[in-house]
């Protein structure tokens, strides 16, 4: 199984859900769906300022390219990404996920989310909006307030686990941050046969 | 003193390394790869990370417990992954990797990258070869002058003049591309640069490819992708 801990805030989440999907057809192996909040990849972004030690320097043009490079890859990927520069919490549409997942539909409807959500078509935090999206998964009467759906459990099995951030592959136990491990995922599930990756 | 532009080269591609990254060490042997395929210049340059400045700074003591600190949970968290995920890649291609005991400054051992590069060019990947896999032996002190000598000598460059390269040109020279590069954009090693564009990270290697071979296809995603 291939378990991807995901935050729809995340592009690069997005990003690793399409592959991800195909690499577990591929292999016919099962591909979990996570939901985790986290850091939006676009929150450190800010204008530079004179007060601006080394280390803010650092994070500020560090989170410039990261911007420009998951943009870049978007643009590979052929996806549809419109940044309007708020933050989003996106508790309820990862709630929602919770919700889908129980009805076995966590890709389609993470699919789904993520592609409205990032073409600017989708309030992630708004409960009706989330449960228009869920009807056509099978879930009726969506309510993120529902003490099925408990997000905070979830991150404190993160915790345990040392899963902080998004995009996060867990295979066999083995983690990977980012879908740039795709091909070492391959490797481990085909049983490390042949050339391993760089 | 040696002038660098820090995304313009005569090489048709610039990487950016630090000797105290275990990523950039990773990224060593592939983008050499990359260059003998297409049989490419490249102009290696040192990039000396202020580790402490963005990731918290520590010491650990021989047996790995740590005695001073000042990284929160969470830069911890990310230390040892980095670790512990260099690693796994190291092993595949039989790269030892022991993790450091405390925050190295690589200026004086970027300044002799700089010296070699500058006055015994066929000489520089080689010492790049031996100053990475000693180092992260930690058989290198690379802070130690007799240290530095030593490594030259044994590749056989003359190291007659090397102190006065450190206290002069070669200082300088150091210090002001430092001093340019996050003015560029640049922050982070193995950087790469090809035709104006940045990547960091050697999960864009494939994306190099795709450019060095004239954009010809669909561009790929990024993955720490082999090439055979």
């Amino acid at each position: 199984m291939i378990e991807l801990v995901l935050d729809f805030v995340s592009l690069n989440a997005y990003l690793a859900l399409g592959p991800a999907k195909r690499l577990a057809e591929e292999l016919d192996v099962e591909l979990k769906l996570t939901p985790l909040r986290s850091e939006s990849d676009l929150s450190f972004l800010s204008q530079p300022s004179s007060a601006d030690d080394l280390g803010q320097r650092h994070r500020r043009i560090r989170a410039d390219y990261a911007q420009a490079d998951v943009l870049r890859y978007a643009a590979v990927q052929g996806l549809n990404i419109q940044i309007d520069g708020r933050n989003h919490d996106s508790t309820v549409a990862l709630k929602g996920l919770l919700a889908a997942n129980a009805e076995g539909r966590g890709f389609d409807y993470a699919g789904t989310v993520f592609a409205q959500f990032w073409a600017g078509e989708l309030a992630i935090d708004a409960n009706d909006a989330i449960a228009r999206v869920l009807e056509d998964f099978g879930v009726v009467d969506f309510d993120a307030t529902d003490s099925r759906w408990d997000l905070d459990s979830v991150k404190a099995q993160m915790d345990k686990r040392e899963i902080y951030s998004v995009p996060t592959f867990d295979v066999e136990g083995e983690r990977y941050l980012g879908r740039q491990h795709l091909p070492m995922i391959r490797w481990q599930l085909e049983g490390y046969q042949g050339p391993g990756p760089i | 003193m040696t002038q660098y532009d820090p995304r313009s080269s005569d090489a048709r591609l610039i990487v950016y390394l630090d000797i105290k990254s275990p990523y950039a060490y990773l990224a060593k042997d592939p983008t050499k790869q990359l260059a003998a395929d297409f049989d490419i210049d490249i102009d290696w340059r040192p990039l000396t990370l202020n580790i402490p400045s963005f990731l918290g700074s520590a010491r650990v003591d021989d047996r790995g417990k740590v005695v001073e600190s000042e990284r929160s949970p969470r830069q911890w968290s990310s230390v040892r992954y980095s670790y512990m995920d260099a690693k796994r890649y190291a092993r595949i291609h039989d790269i030892k990797i022991y993790g450091p005991r405390k925050i190295w400054d690589t200026r004086l051992i970027h300044i002799g990258f700089l010296y070699v590069k500058e006055r015994y060019a066929d000489q520089l990947l080689p010492f790049l070869d031996r100053v990475y896999e000693r180092f992260w032996l930690r058989e290198l002190d690379v802070e130690s002058p007799d240290i530095v000598h030593g490594v030259l000598r044994e590749i056989g460059i003359p190291d007659e003049d090397f102190d006065a390269y450190v206290e002069g040109e070669g200082g300088a020279s150091h210090d002001t591309l430092q001093a340019a590069l996050h003015p560029a954009g640049i922050f982070g090693v193995p950087s790469y640069i090809v035709d104006d564009e940045l990547f960091f990270g050697r999960e864009n290697l494939p994306y190099i490819r795709w450019i060095l071979g004239g954009r010809e296809g669909p561009p790929p995603d990024m993955a720490y992708q082999h090439f055979t």
